[in-house]
């Protein structure tokens, strides 16, 4: 799926990157750079969502069996909090600002907000990018007011060379919900109360 | 999570869900597919490797496992055209209820327009309107007959200053003015020059006399 591997910058191999800078505008630096390294690592494998040790989550929900979701191996299995050709990993502490800067830029947002604070979805686009990037493609491909799967719209064709395509479930649902508060889509739920349809202007 | 359908978001008609419904089918039918053709392939590799193996048996097992799945992929590509055509159809058949009641639309203003621009009224109108014109024309013609009879004693005698002066300088005025008058004024002269001696002759013989008389007076 992808041929070429995500090509770290080079202040990733050196290892005062992951230790907290005690100087205040070095540190803010250094946090700005690991944010950005993030956001562009998950965009170039196309992750959506992490963990708090800063490994991929694969999710097998039952249309990622259809897509063949594959990652690397190595990228599932690695963190992207540690280097571990110059064995140096984040600390915990250091991890939770990164978080919370992810956080403060909407670029991340914790998949169970109440109890359990270990995963969380990356939002390389943030939600109000990503429905403006939906709405555009819709008003290009002239599918105002037809009726959409949430499956048609992650994987049909037509939808093959948008970054959208294959974009996890939640992630969808969440962009969804914004449309609906911009008035530009009504959600459609089955029996089973799941959302399965959406109508987008 | 909101199925707020609130006054400007799209609204959800049972169409729509009738669309849902089938175009969740068709998303189910797609992934049956993908499915079948990810077992199709693995039958086939066991297939080879039961071939590597010399087990000839399992081989032709997998082979028809193979070819089972092969035929239920195609019903199911046949059932996913009619699917999808169903949905297009249904689709279009919307687009089309919506043109149709556009025309409906724009059929009634048209009538209802037309009904405003009726016939009656038109000639109401006109009729109207030839009134006014009538009446504005007598109006017309009454003013215009009164300046007449107020006017008519100063027109005339207008008229008459106007003539006594015309009669009165009838050639310094109408020399200068009239090149028809002066091609006509070589013809004067014709006529005086015929008359001219025989008037010259009287005075000149009146000249002469009188030089004669001065003459003898002188020779006397």
């Amino acid at each position: 799926m992808n041929e070429k591997e995500f090509k770290f910058p080079s202040i990733y191999e050196f290892p005062p990157f992951f230790t907290k800078q005690p100087n205040l505008s070095t540190y803010n630096s250094q946090l700005s750079i690991w944010c950005k390294l993030i956001l562009e690592y998950c965009k170039f494998y196309k992750i959506w969502q992490l963990n708090i040790e800063g490994k991929v989550i694969s999710i097998n929900d039952e249309s990622d069996e259809t897509i063949g979701l594959s990652l690397p191996t190595k990228i599932k299995e690695n963190s992207i909090f540690e280097n571990k050709s110059i064995n140096r990993r984040l600390k915990p502490d250091f991890i939770k600002d990164i978080i919370s800067e992810l956080q403060r830029q909407q670029h991340l947002e914790f998949i169970d907000n109440t109890t359990n604070q270990q995963q969380f979805y990356i939002f390389w686009y943030t939600v109000e990018e990503w429905s403006s990037l939906i709405l555009q493609w819709i008003e290009n491909t002239g599918q105002q007011g037809t009726v959409l799967t949430l499956f048609e719209l992650r994987n049909s064709p037509l939808s093959s060379n948008q970054e959208f395509h294959n974009m996890d479930h939640g992630v969808l649902i969440k962009v969804l919900n914004k449309l609906v508060e911009k008035k530009r889509a009504t959600i459609m739920k089955d029996e089973q109360n799941q959302i399965v349809g959406v109508k987008i202007i | 999570m909101g199925n707020t359908s609130s006054v400007s978001s799209p609204r959800v008609t049972p169409q729509d869900k009738a669309i849902l419904q089938m175009k969740l089918q068709r998303d189910k039918l797609i992934k049956t597919q993908t499915r079948l053709s990810v077992i199709m392939n693995k039958e086939k590799q066991i297939a080879i490797e039961a071939l590597q193996q010399n087990n000839k048996q399992r081989a032709l097992l997998a082979l028809k496992k193979k070819k089972y799945q092969e035929s239920s992929i195609n019903r199911i590509n046949d059932q996913l055209i009619s699917l999808e055509n169903l949905i297009n159809s249904i689709e279009f058949k919307l687009i089309e209820k919506d043109f149709l009641y556009g025309l409906e639309q724009g059929n009634k203003i048209l009538t209802q327009l037309n009904k405003e621009v009726s016939i009656e009224k038109v000639d109401k109108l006109m009729d109207t309107t030839q009134e006014g014109i009538r009446y504005q024309q007598e109006v017309d013609d009454m003013l215009s007959q009164r300046l007449n009879r107020s006017e008519e004693m100063e027109v005339d005698e207008e008229l008459k200053e106007l003539e006594r002066q015309e009669l009165g300088l009838p050639e310094v005025k109408k020399e200068p003015k009239e090149l028809s008058e002066l091609s006509e004024l070589p013809e004067v002269p014709k006529t005086d020059i015929e008359e001219e001696p025989v008037e010259e002759l009287p005075e000149q013989s009146i000249q002469k006399k009188e030089r004669e008389r001065e003459e003898e007076l002188l020779a006397s």
